[in-house]
């Protein structure tokens, strides 16, 4: 992804665009939701943008909550293009996510730059803004979450900043779509950072050494000074981009050992801590410190508490039983019993029964639409009653998780859970977002640095981390089996992951990166963003899982018709009846389950609803389910991002292990048979 | 890190004793590069730490105090990050020979030498606090860390 850009060829990206830069987790894509009316995923969490996101500068381009001014508003001069970029710590990039946003920011035709900045971390994002200044791209800063500074008693001048920058500064509370009128009104002053206070001169052996790496490079180029210091800081893949000839190339590792022999300090380091002193100075001059308050206190001790060594186990199973209570009880209890009964069993079903056979001259016809495999009778109350109702309440659950800042403090409980499969707690995001979507997960993998824990965690992703739909279909069913089915189910996925994990650490080559990882803040979710996120998310789950429903519901149809779906459940009965101990239909929710996770226990969550499984059925089945392949999406990422072979392998391993597993299970439960299975269906 | 006590230079770990010892893994002798000279390795001494622990003593941080040089060295024998308990705060010293991709990493979260730190938290995993920002870091990176100024 790195060397996109073909920087001899003119422009990578093209027309002018209003570029969003800045540290993970300050507000860049709330701020792009704002200006575009265009959803982007906003979590209070890093690394959420891992690819570039790009809209239409919206007119007026203000809170949703605004009357809008009309299509002329935005100033003249200004792009009409918006791009949304992964965080980034630095310009001079560390890992791929970074390399985008500095391919961007050096490749876009013109770019205006927002730098978004965390108001309470106003040193960190200079240094940010130090590089831009490098850049010398114009550039507008959206000096952000001004309310959380003044909360924890700073305030930033922004006047003051702007003048020692030399560029506009605008506070925003993007959130509340506080500040972006007066931010789009100022787009038209941007200007370059260069002349202001934060363009950092180095020490003279370094500042010499950029001197002569910038007189190496094509001449026609903007931002020629960070340029050559991301050669200096060896960025070999932007020497590639720029074409650098050999000779060149062999200078700029010369003239960096040299430089470093010089200073007795790695490079990039140097000049790191030469735009962090840059920044302290200027920190100095703007911020003011006052008392913090109370409300702020009150939610830092609930932070500290939620990292807590003991303290911190309470509140997991806190945090883990209301999402129960508003997932299991409510969504596939109390919603999936009034859509599944009353709307679809006793109104819609019916009524749409009597119109097809009314209306649909073929038989054949009806029985596609409301036949045992019809689509109204099977595909859509599976989609709309049983998967909707749950994914719904999963994803209200989730997008208040993650809003709430809890997520990367989870990260920090499970760090040792994670060290045994040796990964470290960065691995947790991924495998937490896994529990809304594996698909997205497997692309967040990207967050890690190794390639090794990428594929790890795509492993266990594929394997045993049940996504939204499933787990709520899940929750409501092991409703059945009672505490010890769901103690035996979470225990052997749980166990399951651990094993394959630990195994996968010692069979892939690789290491373990740095735990390294910012903690936000917790915050109170705002209403209306976790509605936007919760309705987005089911708007694109619906999009993508209902066509796969009608799939999966006319290929058993047709396989019904022509007689082979008697055939196959015949030919999987050793498989199904003998190994797993599962009823013979059990067999068709098997098959559907190949396709989605979530499609299968959905059938499965009818039979047991009809009472036709067991206790012991109950658990076998979902852990068989729960190992399956996540949906067929899963597996094509997984092959967009690590070729068919991987993506091959992983689908020939979580398959065959799962039914392994299952049948394991299950003659173990049937040999020793538990007292808390055998009771209350 | 301390510096020899014989010849002022660096001490590192027995691996890199002249001559490669074969008992290097296990050996808690350390070697000065310059001289040759061989010290026990505080760090790598159970007893040491517990006496440590038990007095409330921490290794000293000989070539700082001095004024000399802090020289690149794994493992150190001075105080680093490791060493602080939940809300003891510090200045950060030198990054010694701490890999360069995590020294500029910690940098851009805002942790450079001569940053004041608080430890908010040890355990499940070690937090740090840097103005506004808490960063949780690896029990590894933290004894890599060396300290300028404690308390």
């Amino acid at each position: 992804m790195g060397a996109c850009c073909q920087t001899d060829r003119g422009t990578g990206v093209g027309e002018p665009a209003l570029v969003l830069v800045g540290q993970p987790n300050v507000g860049k894509s709330v701020l792009f939701g704002a200006l575009t009316g265009r959803y982007a995923t906003v979590s209070n969490y890093p690394g959420t943008t891992v690819e570039l996101r790009r809209g239409a500068l919206r007119a007026g381009g203000a809170g949703r909550r605004r009357a809008v001014p009309g299509p002329e508003a935005p100033p003249s001069g200004v792009p009409r293009v918006v791009i949304d970029t992964p965080g980034v710590h630095s310009l001079v990039p560390r890992s791929d996510d970074e390399r985008v946003t500095r391919d961007v920011l050096l490749e876009t035709d013109a770019p205006v730059v927002v730098q978004v900045a965390d108001a309470k971390n106003l040193r960190r994002a200079l240094v940010v803004a130090s590089e831009l200044a490098d850049a010398g791209v114009p550039l507008v800063m959206a000096l952000n979450m001004v309310d959380e500074a003044s909360s924890r008693g700073l305030a930033v001048d922004a006047a003051a900043l702007s003048a020692a920058l030399g560029v506009p500064v605008v506070e925003t509370i993007a959130t509340r779509g506080v500040g972006l009128e007066a931010l789009v009104a100022r787009l038209p002053e941007a200007c370059p950072a260069s002349a202001g206070a934060l363009r950092a001169t180095h020490a003279p052996p370094i500042e010499a050494a950029i001197g002569e790496v910038e007189s190496l490079l094509p001449e026609d180029q903007e931002g020629g000074r960070l340029r050559a210091i991301a050669l200096l800081c060896g960025d070999l893949e932007l020497a590639a981009a720029l074409g650098l000839a050999p000779a060149a190339l062999a200078r700029v590792g010369a003239l960096r050992r040299q430089v470093e022999a010089e200073t007795g300090q790695p490079l990039g380091f140097a000049i790191g801590r030469r735009r962090l002193e840059a920044a302290d100075g200027v920190v100095a001059a703007v911020v003011r410190r006052g008392a913090r308050h109370t409300g702020s206190v009150v939610g830092e001790r609930l932070a500290q508490w939620s990292s807590h060594p003991w303290l911190g186990w309470p509140i997991l199973a806190l945090v883990l039983y209301l999402v129960y209570l508003l997932v299991g009880v409510f969504g596939a209890g109390t919603l999936v019993d009034a859509l599944e009964e009353q709307v679809f069993g006793a109104w819609l079903g019916p009524w749409l029964t009597g119109v097809v056979q009314t209306w649909v001259p073929f038989e054949l016809a009806r029985d596609f639409l409301v036949g045992d495999y019809g689509v109204f009778t099977m595909a859509v109350p599976y989609a709309f009653a049983i998967v909707l109702p749950i994914v719904g309440t999963f994803f209200v659950a989730f997008s208040i998780l993650e809003d709430s800042g809890y997520l990367p403090r989870l990260a920090v409980m499970l760090d040792r859970a994670f060290r045994l499969m040796g990964l470290n707690g960065k691995a947790v995001l991924p495998m937490v977002l896994g529990l809304g979507c594996d698909t997205m997960a497997t692309m967040t993998t990207r967050i890690l640095e190794s390639r090794k824990e990428r594929l790890q965690v795509t492993l266990l992703l594929a394997l045993g981390v049940p996504c939204s739909a499933q787990l709520g279909v899940v929750l409501g069913m092991i409703a059945g089996a009672g505490t010890a089915g769901m103690a035996i189910w979470g225990g052997v996925v749980v166990g399951v992951l651990l094993a394959v994990g630990f195994l996968a650490a010692r069979v892939l080559p690789g290491q373990r990166s740095d735990f390294i990882l910012e903690l936000p803040p917790l915050r109170l979710p705002e209403a209306a963003n976790v509605l936007a996120k919760t309705a987005a998310q089911v708007e694109w789950y619906l999009k993508e899982v209902i066509p796969i429903f009608v799939v999966g519901t006319a290929a058993l149809f047709v396989l019904d018709k022509i007689g082979w779906l008697a055939g196959l459940e015949a030919a999987l009965a050793p498989l199904v009846v003998g190994w797993l101990g599962l009823p013979r239909e059990a067999a068709g929710a098997l098959l559907i389950g190949f396709l989605r996770r979530d499609y299968g226990a959905a059938g499965l969550f009818e039979l047991s609803r009809a009472g036709a499984l067991e206790p012991v059925q109950v658990v076998v089945s979902l852990v068989v389910i729960t190992l399956f392949m996540p949906c067929i999406a899963t597996l094509m990422m997984i092959q967009r991002e690590y070729g068919g072979k991987i993506a091959a392998a992983v689908g020939g391993f979580v398959f065959p292990f799962a039914l392994l597993v299952g049948g394991l299970l299950n003659a173990a439960l049937r040999a020793w048979p538990l007292a808390g299975l055998s009771g209350v269906q | 890190m301390a510096a020899c006590p014989l010849c002022g230079g660096g001490l590192v770990s027995s691996g890199t004793c002249r001559g490669g010892c074969p008992l290097a893994g296990t050996c808690q002798l350390q070697c000065c590069p310059e001289c040759g000279y061989q010290t026990v390795d505080e760090s790598r001494s159970m007893v040491a730490r517990l006496v440590r622990r038990l007095f409330g003593g921490t290794a000293l941080d000989t070539a700082s105090e001095s004024g000399m040089p802090v020289e690149a060295c794994a493992p150190q024998r001075g105080a680093t990050l490791a060493d602080l308990r939940p809300g003891e705060e510090a200045e950060v010293g030198d990054y010694g020979e701490m890999p360069e991709a995590r020294q500029v990493r910690l940098a851009a979260l805002g942790m450079a030498p001569g940053d004041r730190v608080r430890v908010v938290q040890r355990r499940p995993v070690p937090v740090i606090r840097v103005g506004e920002t808490e960063i949780a870091l690896g029990e590894e990176i933290l004894s890599q860390v060396a300290l300028a100024r404690r308390g």
